[in-house]
């Protein structure tokens, strides 16, 4: 679904030249160019690499009514290791961005793109995750 | 002698598996290695030497007398060749899980493989000749290619020790095989020592495929 002016699917190894032209990052923002450089040349490779489980991991794509790339997230369902060296599991989201042009803004309704993005990152991991864990630290 | 980086192999698997993007990628990067100074001065040394002895290097095996910098040559090239996969989302992939470790027990049949810090593994004694690694104290690698779920091609090769701190590697949060990324630290616990909010959707989406 979509909002009026917004509509989320579900990436394909079909959207390589759209993600090689997103952009996010702050060139003099190291981590922001980082996670630039990650969507553009390996996020669409982590996501179907061919032995990955089917439907996990997940990349998911925002546009704007009229086609758009609004942002970009993925997540995978990953076994964490806490402090105390036990194992739990976890939905691990790889990485969320919002193109440089829609940083800040909103879009026509009234939304804005970030709460979107994870709007729908959430409806997809709630029902992976597992009961929220209580990290004591040790 | 030619020398090609061992990136020429991991290339070929991605090839393999139909991945010719991540192929072309990591065939590109090692081209870049093989052009640059650590695979000059390898060359260099390498023609130096008789060849029998040079070709006992590439098998894994400093011949008495080698020169120093024949070994810093090597160390050099496993490096930035640990480099390379440690930050490729793919090399770094449980799918290219590499066990590198030392052996610590020599038994008729098997050596006994451990890492430093982890586990550790038992590998038939032929493979570890093969590799020219059954003594105590050798350091042997073993690399497997997943074929599917319940299949991989194991192959053991020799591994050498380099000096290769993580402060010096880096870190980047999106390496799968980055034992980092997947651990939650005490500071983290501390951050995150309050009770767990539930999940706050502001809007209903639904995804389309």
């Amino acid at each position: 679904m979509t909002g009026e002016s917004w509509r989320i699917r579900a990436g394909s190894p079909n959207d390589r030249e759209l993600l090689t032209s997103f952009a996010c990052a702050d060139p003099a923002v190291r981590w922001q160019v980082e996670v630039e450089q990650f969507i553009q040349a390996q996020l669409l490779e982590w996501a179907f690499e061919p032995l990955a489980a089917e439907g996990d991991p997940r990349l998911l794509l925002a546009f704007t009514a009229t086609g758009e790339l609004l942002g970009v997230a993925a997540h995978e369902r990953a076994i964490l290791q806490a402090a105390d060296r036990s194992q739990f599991h976890a939905t691990k989201l790889e990485v969320i961005a919002v193109g440089l042009k829609w940083q800040g803004q909103q879009l026509p309704t009234g939304e804005r793109p970030s709460d979107i993005l994870m709007s729908a990152v959430m409806t997809e991991t709630e029902g992976l995750a597992p009961p929220p864990k209580k990290l004591a630290p040790p | 002698m030619n020398v090609f980086s061992s990136l020429n192999v991991a290339a070929a698997r991605l090839a393999r598996r139909g991945n010719s993007p991540a192929a072309e990628r990591v065939a590109r990067t090692a081209a870049s290695l093989e052009s640059g100074p650590e695979f000059a001065l390898l060359r260099r040394l390498l023609s130096e030497l008789p060849d029998q002895e040079a070709d006992q290097v590439i098998a894994g095996v400093l011949p008495e007398g080698a020169p120093d910098m024949l070994a810093v040559a090597l160390r050099a090239i496993a490096t930035r060749t640990g480099q390379v996969c440690a930050d490729d989302i793919i090399l770094s992939s449980p799918a290219e899980m590499i066990f590198a470790g030392r052996i610590a027990e020599v038994r008729e049949g098997y050596v006994l493989l451990v890492q430093v810090k982890g586990p550790s593994t038992m590998v038939p004694r032929w493979m570890a000749g093969a590799a020219h690694r059954e003594q105590v104290g050798d350091l042997l690698a073993l690399i497997s290619d997943r074929l599917d779920g319940a299949s991989a091609v194991v192959e053991a090769v020799p591994a050498i020790e380099i000096d290769d701190p993580p402060e010096i590697r880096g870190f980047t949060p999106f390496g799968r095989g980055d034992a980092q990324t997947r651990s939650i630290t005490a500071d983290d616990a501390q951050l995150l020592a309050r009770p767990p909010q539930p999940l706050r959707i502001l809007f209903p989406v639904t995804i389309g495929e």
